[in-house]
């Protein structure tokens, strides 16, 4: 009688087992692979320049010398979805990057100090002065001062915008604006210069998620980025003379960072509540590990398999939205091609050239389902338990 | 319950402030302001006529102000007129002439996404792994990453142009109208002097001109009740003339018809998305309460597989997908905006649109602000919704 004894295999392999399993995972990756590689190589696979007009030759059909056909212009479709594609998956990807870093960060202060007020302001008549004076020490006197003097600047501001609101009115409306932000200012100085202003960082950080989340983001994210091509808004100026013709790529990356963040801190905010519970946060505190430590070298590497999964689902998400802004006329701006604004003069052609609509969209669709495809086997492969 | 519903809506007030102040800041932060425009259409205007309408609309103060300003009148329901609209109040015209329609379509695609995404969810449920869940497994995945607008303009290329069998996007055809012309006519010719209303009926004054007095002499006819004059004060009427326009049974037909063809193509559009997230979500919930306990008590005790299906698995799972049904009502507005774009429907998606390009900005600032009490109410409302299904949640 032979037995078969099975090796034993490391966490690693056996991960990379479950994901080969994922049959359509797999094919994803594959695709995915071939998009990356013939956008990187765009300029030397596209036949033509992508922004060449061929004014004798506009929305011609599919043909050997023009395989999608041309657009209104006489671009060349291929090569233009072909460019169009490294805008877009650079814009997804550094979106996913980007917001997973601020996500990260939010969900880790949201998770860790959980439960643990954050003091704004204390003042000698509330009970946390001596509290307080007693664990921080010699740096009580200047973190004090350093808060009063933030307190000082708030309600000067309070009393600025009362002067200005004041001006504009007459009578009883400038005395009542008077008594509204004088108030409010004697509020805030008592509460910051007598007692204690305390906030729940989680409790903050929960309810701009859940207010965020919760409005439709389409709306927010066309006024921002009407806003951001403001020159008189300082970003948006500093923007046009960084990037120049470029800039409604930056733009876009930070309209949608602005709203990407929000899935990812959620995830892990949830896992580090249960974290932080567990012996090895407490061993670590113990061995006198500071707060940023724990959280970034004991917490985090735990979060690591859910935050892959959520970077790599937000990837194709955020190539749907700047699609869909672009689309709208507020995102990337011609002449720069994205596979939305290829479709942003989709109305007119529809009578003309089907096809010239078709492909981009088609290339959209294909990235975001092959890696809506690539999450899920990520998700079966490195979080077995979280199976939908 | 009452208290906890109390509490949660005093603590909107604070959210919405801070909402709304966010969401003015941004608009006038904008770039150029309705002068802008006013100078490009009036080139006669003089810098100092930009520097004083600038002062008297208050736009020369800084945004704080002019939020105060307006949450000043917004607190009284006044919103301020929308100006591409024909100096309409900017609330008028979104409540009056685009809600509905984007009501419309809305609810008309999220009806047809519960239909079939819920049915589809449990029958991939039911019959875990078979060649069914699989295609419905990755058509959902499908839906999920289709770009709706895309999608749209492709349903439009098809339907609409290669096979005509759908018109081309708006919300109803020019030619087709709910109003017919009235058999009743007029027996003479004259100039309309008053048009009246009495009881809900119409009264049109005429002047019939007397040949042998040489004078006008006012004659009075009352319209039937539902028919309403389709002339104007100072208008020639002449005899033979229809004294109005009506509804009749076979107009409002006609006009339903038309109406829903109109809304066949958007509506599935907008659907494809929330049909695929329903399954995704019917198909999770039903499975794990299949696996668990009770389900096999109730198989075990000898119950047909329908009853335990039906009566004591899928009541259990719905109830999850009754939190998922209030939250996603203020997003179906997120697809609304981007398929209202490709099928030209006047709601209030191309209304925000609209505003935006054309810096009409007051009815971008009431759709923003109705959009977020909606959003914020269905929150409530899901969460006291779920503790009526589920007696394991207590507020207090």
């Amino acid at each position: 009688m032979t037995t078969t004894i099975k090796k034993d295999q490391s966490s690693g392999s056996k991960t990379w087992q479950r994901f080969t399993k994922h049959r359509a995972a797999m094919i994803s990756a594959v695709v995915l692979l071939l998009l990356l590689l013939v956008s990187i190589f765009a300029p030397i696979v596209a036949p033509y320049a992508p922004d060449k007009i061929d004014s004798s030759n506009l929305y011609s059909a599919s043909s050997s010398l023009h395989w999608m056909g041309t657009d209104g212009l006489g671009r060349d479709v291929f090569s233009r979805v072909l460019h169009a594609g490294r805008v877009s998956l650079l814009v997804g990807i550094l979106v996913a990057i980007l917001s997973a870093i601020i996500g990260v960060v939010m969900g880790l202060m949201a998770g860790y100090y959980s439960g643990i007020p954050w003091l704004l302001s204390v003042g000698s008549g509330s009970h946390l002065w001596a509290e307080r004076k007693n664990a921080e020490g010699s740096s009580f006197v200047w973190r004090t001062g350093v808060r009063w003097l933030v307190w000082v600047g708030i309600i000067f501001f309070i009393l600025q915008i009362t002067s200005q609101f004041a001006a504009t009115f007459v009578g009883t409306s400038a005395v009542l604006a008077w008594v509204v932000g004088g108030g409010l200012a004697a509020t805030a100085a008592y509460f910051a210069f007598y007692k204690a202003i305390v906030i729940d960082i989680d409790n903050a950080i929960s309810r701009l998620i859940d207010v965020m989340l919760s409005l439709p983001n389409i709306p927010f994210l066309l006024i921002l980025s009407g806003l951001l091509a403001n020159p008189d808004v300082p970003l948006g100026d500093f923007l046009n003379g960084i990037f120049g013709q470029s800039r409604s790529i930056v733009l876009i990356i930070f309209v949608l960072t602005l709203f990407g963040w929000l899935g990812t801190a959620r995830v892990i905010r949830g896992l580090v509540l249960s974290l932080r519970q567990r012996e090895f946060t407490d061993a670590a505190r113990a061995l006198g590990s500071s707060d940023w430590r724990i959280m970034l070298a004991h917490l985090l590497p735990n979060a690591i398999a859910p935050i892959i999964v959520q970077v790599t689902l937000d990837v194709g998400n955020n190539i749907v939205s700047e699609a869909a802004l672009s689309f709208l006329g507020f995102g990337i701006q011609e002449p720069t091609a994205s596979w939305g604004n290829m479709l942003s003069g989709a109305q007119e052609a529809i009578f003309q050239s089907p096809f010239t609509v078709f492909w981009p969209g088609l290339f959209i669709l294909l990235t975001s389902l092959s890696i809506n495809f690539l999450g899920d086997g990520l998700r079966d492969a490195l979080d077995p338990r979280s199976r939908l | 319950m009452f208290l906890y519903a109390s509490r949660r809506i005093v603590a909107m007030i604070p959210i919405l402030l801070a909402v709304s102040m966010a969401i003015f800041g941004l608009i006038q932060l904008q770039p150029g302001d309705f002068i802008d425009e006013m100078r490009l259409a009036n080139p006669k205007m003089t810098s100092a006529d930009v520097v004083r309408l600038r002062r008297e609309y208050g736009l020369d103060q800084p945004w704080y102000v002019q939020y105060g300003k307006w949450l000043n009148r917004a607190v009284r329901l006044d919103f301020g007129l929308s100006r591409e609209n024909g100096y309409e109040p900017a609330a008028n015209f979104v409540f009056e002439q685009r809600l509905g329609n984007t009501i419309t379509l809305s609810a008309t695609a999220f009806f047809i996404a519960l239909l079939i995404g819920i049915p589809i969810g449990i029958y991939a449920a039911v019959r875990q792994y078979s060649l069914l869940d699989y295609i419905t497994t990755f058509l959902s995945f499908v839906g999920f990453s289709v770009p709706v607008f895309w999608l749209g303009i492709m349903m439009l290329i098809l339907f609409g142009v290669t096979f005509k069998i759908f018109p081309i996007g708006g919300i109803q055809s020019e030619d087709v109208s709910i109003y017919v012309e009235s058999p009743v006519q007029f027996d003479v010719t004259g100039q309309v002097k008053k048009i009246a209303s009495r009881d809900g009926n119409s009264i049109i004054t005429i002047g019939v001109y007397n040949d042998a007095s040489k004078l006008e002499i006012p004659k009075e006819f009352t319209l039937p009740s539902g028919i309403r004059p389709a002339v104007l004060t100072g208008d020639y009427v002449s005899q033979g003339q229809s004294v109005g326009q009506e509804v009749t049974a076979e107009s409002w037909w006609r006009w339903l018809l038309d109406r829903l063809h109109h809304l066949v193509l958007p509506a599935v559009a907008l659907s494809i998305i929330s049909i695929a997230g329903w399954t995704r979500f019917m198909r999770a919930s039903l499975l794990e309460v299949i696996n668990q306990d009770f389900v096999r008590t109730a198989r075990a005790k000898g119950l047909t597989e329908r009853i335990v299906i039906y009566k004591h698995a899928l009541r259990n799972a719905l109830i999850p997908i009754v939190t998922l049904v209030g939250l996603s009502i203020p997003g179906i507005l997120n697809g609304a905006v981007l398929t209202e774009t490709v099928f030209n429907w006047p709601g209030m998606g191309t209304a925000l649109l609209d505003s935006v390009i054309k810096k009409d900005y007051n009815v971008a600032m009431v759709i923003l602000m109705m959009l977020s009490i909606v959003t914020l109410a269905a929150n409530l409302l899901t969460d006291l919704a779920y503790a009526l299904v589920d007696p394991r949640i207590r507020y207090n």
